[in-house]
């Protein structure tokens, strides 16, 4: 049997393993908006002018992911499904400094 | 009373403002002072540390190889589900900066057109990157394979104008991880 996260099982396939998908129940999606503080945007802006990973922005891309990853399960729930397949991530950089991650899959239900 | 009252409702803000003029003023002549030698760091041992993380890369790469027989790593879809015994999806990323010398270069080079190779040495190390932490990641949870493998690339920076802020290249790797019950 596949783990569960909350109770529902995600996937980045088209199929869970192990189980039978017996209904969809549409996409569910997640999203979040988030910045770092002022603060970490100028040692960023220092560290980018030597150049290398920028540390602070991947930590902040990780955490916002986790929250729209956690959003898209709460959705999910909320629909009466117990999995998603097909998970897809999206990032977009709406404004300077703030980023969007978006995260989307199916509601499936199992049997 | 009065003289007091007229002195703390203009000074204070005066006061305010004086300070964060006096403070913009030191940033920015320590920040002039400081950038060409920052710049000329950045310029000198830019090559140098990225073929250190490559070598460095390679060695990890032969060690998770090692640990694992064979890629953990495939876009595939699951051929025989009935073997697995447990399954997650695990994400992980990097943001990787091109130092301003970089930029620079890469501006020179797009005057010219054509291929940009600084960036894409610095964007093809950092998939490369990508693609082992992922390995790591997998094999620290104790999965014996990741299925169907994505990429994702995006711009994120906090530019403000040409030369502020930073500007910053992600690479976004993701996938299932999945245990076997009897791996063959």
């Amino acid at each position: 049997m596949p783990s569960t996260v909350d109770g529902i099982y995600v996937v980045s396939t088209e199929t869970i393993p192990g189980l039978i998908i017996k209904d969809q129940l549409g996409v569910v999606s997640g999203s979040t908006v988030r910045a770092k503080n002022v603060v970490r945007d100028f040692t960023q802006m220092l560290k980018n002018i030597v150049g290398g990973e920028l540390p602070q922005y991947t930590e902040l891309l990780v955490e916002s992911r986790n929250e729209a990853f956690t959003r898209m399960v709460a959705d999910a729930k909320a629909r009466g499904a117990n999995g998603v397949v097909n998970l897809r991530f999206a990032t977009s950089a709406v404004s300077p400094g703030a980023a969007e991650l978006f995260c989307y899959g199916t509601a499936v239900v199992t049997e | 009373m009065s003289e007091l009252l007229f002195y703390a409702v203009c000074g204070i803000p005066l006061l305010l403002l004086v300070l964060w003029g006096v403070f913009w003023t030191i940033y920015g002549v320590l920040f002039s002072i400081a950038y060409p030698f920052m710049f000329l760091y950045g310029a000198l041992t830019g090559s140098s540390k990225r073929k250190e993380w490559q070598k460095k890369l390679i060695i990890r790469e032969r060690q998770t190889l090692s640990k694992t027989g064979k890629d953990v790593l495939s876009m595939d879809k699951l051929r025989r589900p009935q073997n697995v015994s447990e399954s997650g999806v695990i994400w992980t990323s990097i943001v990787i900066g091109p130092s301003h010398w970089q930029q620079l270069v890469a501006a020179i080079y797009m005057l010219f057109g054509g291929s940009v190779d600084v960036y894409r040495d610095l964007i093809a190390l950092g998939r490369s990157e990508v693609f082992q932490r992922l390995r790591e990641m997998a094999t620290d949870k104790g999965y014996d394979a990741v299925i169907g493998v994505r990429l994702d690339t995006s711009m994120i920076g906090t530019h403000r104008g040409k030369t502020q802020g930073s500007k910053g290249i992600e690479i976004f790797a993701y996938g299932t991880g999945i245990k076997l019950d009897n791996p063959a």
